[in-house]
């Protein structure tokens, strides 16, 4: 089992000098010949990890092994993987020949000084002379065949003499793919190569390189942000948020099976619920009880309901299977299907594909399969920050300092320190909360939003009705009765 | 008719000063160059002097030989300084930049004279060494700054990308660093070598008499002989032309990334 892995990840952790952990206590085998998807929102560490696996950054902690040996001090230019650069990289100073003929001339080179430092050493001069001339000659016609099979790869058979800036951006991405496939790396690394290109040809290209991967049987580790590239691409997608891995799974099983719900609203679109499960197979979110085919909860505990849109199936308000009833606020022409928005009694709001157009404004019921209701275990339910007694009425945790009620607390004492998600209020100015951070992910809970916004190395998560969006900078301030401490020996 | 404020009219000052004190001047060198010292006529003789006596083509020879010495001298101590300069790792990098450029604040006269002071008091005889360790000097800014700005254009993914084909970091550095970084070393190197063979100051303070470029010959004759001195002149003027025709092709070429000064 352990020897077809060609590269292992072990305890990996990357902190650069501003002290955030971009990869935090990373863990990953992969195996050979597979093509491996790397998928998270941009900042979530997927890069950082390809480019220790390149070479290029050092992991501040953990192991990286390829074939079983640690090369986490091998120099990039010793490893046998290869890169595809995001910008594609090419070199302005060379033609495409000179491109794709980089590597091998660099080889060759070697070999040949190598062959030179082994006649010093030989007895018999003449027949390691006779060597070296046969590789010196040979060098040549070699380089210039593996280009032109590289170029046959790519599909630009004949572009050999063209001036990379002449080229388009997928005839330079073509060029970058076979500057790397021609080296024979064991490992191909792929870092959103597709991202620059427009939508149609992206989608030739995912199809092109998945080709490639078939006939060649390179490992491929590819680096993107983009669900529906790793799902047509990929035989296993790592799912990374925040540089944790979220879930390790096949396509279908993480569209089908996602572990929480941001890998949920992640790949593919979904409604995502706060939900309880007062029992095995019973769920109730937006004020209704429904079968679902879950067990394994504890009784009443909070769960996120996630239901994808083609899921939810629409009928008439008079149904006897309606299970919720709602009016249609909006409604989209998709091709293949209406892509509805429909507010629930409950003011709960549902994204529903339905084939069948419905007017804005329209009654209609809706029902789910129980089978096609996915409980995920919260990750969290609370915020909970380890923290310490600054003064009185004063508390410091999550890297600033709240007011608080400390009755029964000393000053220094260390507590630990408990804000509902409710509690935490995100204010538009960055400097008039007590901390200020960026908001990393968003999810739209039907009701209200769920954003985690990440101040330092400390990630606030907070409930709100007010949408806001990614990156946007905000401030957070907690009013003083939400926040609970406890003894650190409770 | 009502005036109308253009763009092109807040050219005309340079425009004007540009036609009487370098288009005018040249003119006259022109003029003086076929007008003999003696008659007063038209003459051929003072171009062909100048491209012909063993006096100045051999300035001429010296003149090239000791610009392309301190070129030379200047790419050798400015491309490693500059280089080191644009690393991102390095945190000083203004302020050494900085130090560079201060000198350049004091007028290159007043410089040169103090490095005559200091070579005496070292008792350091004047000579052709002393007289291109001071272009060295003078120069030397006009090397790094051109290099340090193409070097900072390069995209690292192109660096890291020679890195991955196998490149270690010296062949990294000769076949992507230095072919891309080489617009700035051609504009540092005209910045350098242009003004080299032309200077008449820093010689003639700095070799003690004991050699004579270009830009003394000229000065000296302009006061003897101002129709020789004058074709002399023109003689110079083609080789620079020369020279910025030869960087421009070169530039041309190297379209993507630009570190030319024109």
């Amino acid at each position: 089992m352990a020897d077809n892995i060609i590269i292992e990840l072990k305890n990996v952790s990357k902190r650069f000098a501003g002290g955030n952990n971009v990869v935090d206590n990373l863990n990953l085998r992969i195996k050979k010949g597979e093509f491996v998807t790397l998928l998270g929102p941009s900042g979530c560490g997927k890069t950082t990890t390809l480019r220790m696996i390149a070479g290029f950054e050092l992991p501040t902690s953990g192991d990286v092994l390829l074939n079983g040996a640690s090369i986490v001090n091998t120099p990039p230019h010793l490893r046998p993987v290869n890169t595809v650069f995001q910008k594609y990289a090419l070199f302005p100073h060379y033609n495409v020949f000179g491109n794709i003929a980089f590597g091998l001339k660099i080889k060759s080179k070697r070999l040949i000084a190598q062959k030179r430092a082994e006649i010093k050493q030989a007895t018999d001069k003449t027949a390691a002379i006779a060597e070296l001339k046969s590789l010196k000659a040979n060098a040549k016609n070699e380089i210039e065949k593996k280009v032109k099979s590289a170029l046959k790869i790519v599909g630009l058979s004949d572009y050999e003499r063209r001036d990379v800036n002449s080229l388009s951006g997928g005839q330079q991405q073509r060029v970058a793919i076979a500057r790397a496939l021609v080296n024979e790396p064991e490992v191909l690394l792929l870092d959103e190569p597709l991202s620059s290109l427009d939508l149609k040809l992206r989608k030739e290209m995912q199809l092109e390189l998945k080709e490639m991967h078939e006939n060649l049987g390179i490992t491929f580790i590819y680096v993107t942000h983009d669900q529906e590239e790793a799902l047509t691409m990929s035989d296993t997608i790592v799912v990374m948020k925040d540089g944790v891995i979220q879930q390790v799974g096949t396509p279908a099983d993480t569209y089908n099976e996602p572990v929480n719900a941001f890998v949920a609203n992640f790949i593919g679109d979904s409604n995502i619920f706060d939900g309880v499960m007062p029992e095995d197979r019973l769920v109730v979110f937006d004020g209704l009880t429904f079968e679902c085919a879950d067990v394994g909860f504890k009784k009443n505990e909070k769960v996120d309901v996630v239901l994808r849109p083609e899921d939810i199936f629409i009928t008439d308000v008079s149904d006897p299977a309606a299970q919720i009833t709602g009016t249609v606020i909006s409604s989209i022409f998709k091709g293949v299907h209406y892509e509805m928005g429909v507010l629930s009694e409950n003011a709960c709001e549902y994204l529903v594909q339905n084939t069948v157009p419905r007017k804005v404004g329209e009654n209609v019921g809706m029902y789910i399969r129980p089978f096609d209701i996915h409980i995920m275990k919260k990750p969290y339910t609370s915020n909970i920050f380890e923290g310490e007694i600054a003064g009185a009425g004063k508390v410091g945790f999550g890297g600033g300092i709240y007011d608080a009620s400390t009755d029964g607390f000393e000053t220094g004492e260390k507590v630990w320190v408990r804000v509902p998600l409710g509690g935490v209020e995100v204010v538009d100015d960055m400097d008039a909360g007590v901390v200020g951070g960026e908001i990393t992910t968003i999810l739209f809970k039907g009701t209200h939003y769920h954003i985690d916004v990440k101040c330092g190395n400390f990630i606030y998560r907070v409930n709100t009705d007010v949408q806001w969006d990614d990156y946007d900078r905000v401030g957070i301030t907690i009013n003083p009765e939400y926040i609970k401490l406890y003894k650190t020996e409770a | 008719m009502k005036f109308r404020m253009k763009r092109s009219y807040l050219a005309m000052p340079y425009a004007v000063y540009l036609m009487l004190l370098i288009f005018v001047p040249l003119l006259f060198i022109l003029f003086y160059a076929f007008v003999s010292d003696k008659t007063g006529g038209f003459t051929f003789d003072n171009i062909i002097r100048a491209l012909s006596s063993a006096e100045a083509i051999g300035t001429f020879f010296y003149s090239i030989l000791y610009g392309a010495l301190t070129t030379l001298i200047c790419f050798a101590i400015g491309y490693p300084v500059a280089y080191i300069l644009s690393q991102k790792r390095f945190k000083m990098s203004g302020i050494i930049i900085t130090l560079f450029i201060i000198p350049m604040w004091v007028n290159f006269l007043i410089r040169t004279l103090a490095l005559k002071s200091i070579f005496y008091s070292a008792d350091i005889p004047l000579g052709a060494g002393t007289a291109v360790f001071g272009m060295v000097y003078d120069f030397l800014p006009f090397m790094i700054l051109p290099i340090y700005t193409s070097l900072l254009k390069i995209d690292k993914n192109l660096i890291e990308a020679s890195e991955d084909l196998g490149a270690n970091p010296r062949a990294a550095l000769l076949k992507t660093i230095l072919p891309l970084s080489a617009p700035g070393v051609v504009s540092g190197s005209l910045m350098v070598f242009m003004p080299s063979i032309s200077t008449y100051a820093i010689t003639d303070t700095l070799s003690g008499g004991k050699f004579r470029l270009i830009g003394s010959l000229i000065n000296m004759s302009s006061f003897s002989n101002a129709g020789y001195s004058a074709a002399l002149a023109m003689v110079m003027l083609a080789l620079i032309l020369l020279s910025m025709l030869i960087s421009y092709k070169f530039n041309d070429k190297e379209e993507t990334q630009g570190g030319g000064l024109w």
